[in-house]
This record gives structure tokens, sequence and C-alpha cells, in this order.
């Protein structure tokens, strides 16, 4: 998905038990969709950071909303009621999605998990990429990426960096 | 970080691996990186170069299937181009990223 791209629209059951649309965030200045899943260690050492930031953010229009499209029959882990069990556990505090036709991850062009997009006002694509620079250790995180970006388009400005390499597992295609 | 002679243990692999020509590299030497760092920290922490895409618990319970090059990279390559962890990959994989990136 190239920058400027307009997030493509998605109806999708989320652990809550409704189902959200990209009507559902309208009120939302900024909008972070993170293509992630419950299986991958990437995700899983990334989890309270999202978490830690989704609440720093909450307060300045920015939300976020995760999207596992994980393939469940190859990884029954990422099916719907282990993704209400994660996202409990873990305390999101954000819409997390089942995209099971996998369109929706699909139409984003996301390789990985966890893989971040970050939306504006517009709905236009600003940033795409990884979150930090550093999965394995977040106080050994040097490069803020997500975070730089968010502060830059609640600041009304561009993010200095728009693409970053997303490390993490692929996505379980079908 | 993973020990010297881990990464280097590693990397003897991954080329040796490669140089059999069944596959390449994926198209993303960061990407690449990440995954041998992964694996040289696995066999470090757990003796064994697990696939660092996978649970390590589950990883063990599986015996060898899934250390690299691990039991489901063949299929993983030829449904998707590239094995999970996205260390190998198909050579028209390759070739279709770099018509894509130009």
């Amino acid at each position: 998905m190239q920058i400027g791209s307009a997030c493509p629209d998605f109806d999708l059951p989320g652990t809550d038990g409704a189902t959200h649309s990209l009507t559902s965030f309208a009120a939302a200045e900024i909008l972070v969709v993170i293509v992630s899943c419950n299986h991958c260690p990437y995700v899983v050492a990334y989890e309270e950071r999202i978490v830690a930031l989704s609440r720093a953010y909450a307060a300045k229009g920015v939300r976020f909303v995760a999207i596992n499209a994980n393939d469940v029959a190859r990884y029954p882990d990422d099916a719907m009621p282990e993704m209400i069990r994660r996202a409990k556990d873990r305390g999101f505090d954000f819409p997390y999605l089942r995209d099971d036709s996998q369109q929706i991850a699909r139409a984003l062009g996301a390789r990985f998990t966890p893989e971040v997009y970050v939306f504006d006002r517009a709905r236009k694509l600003r940033y795409h990429g990884r979150i930090d620079d550093n999965h394995r250790d977040a106080r050994a995180v040097k490069s803020h990426d997500l975070r730089a970006a968010l502060d830059a388009l609640v600041a009304g400005t561009s993010p200095p960096v728009t693409e970053t390499q997303a490390v993490g597992c692929s996505v379980k295609w079908r | 970080m993973p020990r010297d002679e881990s990464l280097a243990k590693v990397r003897k692999f991954v080329q040796t691996y490669v140089a059999k020509g069944k596959y390449t590299l994926y198209p993303s030497d960061e990407i690449v990186e990440n995954v041998i760092v992964g694996l040289s920290q696995n066999l470090d922490d757990h003796g064994k170069m697990y696939c660092p895409c996978a649970p390590i618990d589950e990883s063990k319970a599986r015996g060898n299937e899934m250390v690299c090059p691990c039991t489901p990279h063949h299929a993983d390559i030829a449904r998707q181009g590239y094995c999970d962890c996205a260390l190998f990959a198909s050579h028209d994989f390759v070739a279709a990223e770099r018509l894509r990136k130009k």
C-alpha cells in the first residue's frame, strides 16, 4: 500500500462481540491499524507496548484497531475464542478484529505481524511499517517510529519517516 | 544479543542451505538479519535453531519439526513464496518482488 492511499473499508467481527467498520472510527483524528495475531512471538513481545501507546494517545484523538487474518485451520490459536481470551488477558483497550476472508490484510498489503498502518483524518496512509526498532527489548529501543509518526500527525505535521520495514512473523495465508 | 559463535554457525548454515540452490534468501537484508539473530538467540537459549516466528514452547513440543530448516518451510514457500519466518524464499518470488518494486 502506497503512502497517501485510502484505508480500505472493512466490516469485521471483534472480540467485544460487535462488528466494526471504518465508520466505527469516524470520530478518530488518527486511526492506527495493526495487522496482528495471537500466535506470533513478535506480537507477544509488542503487546504491552501497543496497549501503552493506545492508552497514551487516546486523549489525542488517536484510535487503535488490531486485525487478525491468520489462517485458523493451520493456527487454531488465532481463532476468535482465543482472541477473546487474549484481548481480556492483555487488557486490550482497542477493538481486536477477525479477518477470516483475509481480504483486509491483503488490501493493506500486509506481510508481517505486527505491521502498522497509520491513517490521518482523511483516512489516507501516512505511516507504514514497524512499531519501533527493537522487538526483543523495549528498553533498548532507539527509534520509536510509530510514536514519532503519531506525535507528528497530532501536531499537524508530517511523520519524519513514512515507511519502515515491519519485522515479525508472516501473515499466515490460506 | 546472541554469542558470536552462534551467529557464525547460523550464518554458515544459511549460506550453505542457499548454496544448494533450491531456495534463496528473502529479499530484505533487514528481515534476513533479524531471523538470523533470532535463530542464533534460540540456539544459545534453547540449544537448537528453533524458528523465531513460532512460540518456543510449541516448537519444543514438536521435536525437530520447527528447527531451521523447519518441516513446514517447503509447503510455506510453495504457498506464499517464502517461509513463515521470511528467511528463505523461492527464486520466482524474489524475481516477482524485484519487478513489483521497480
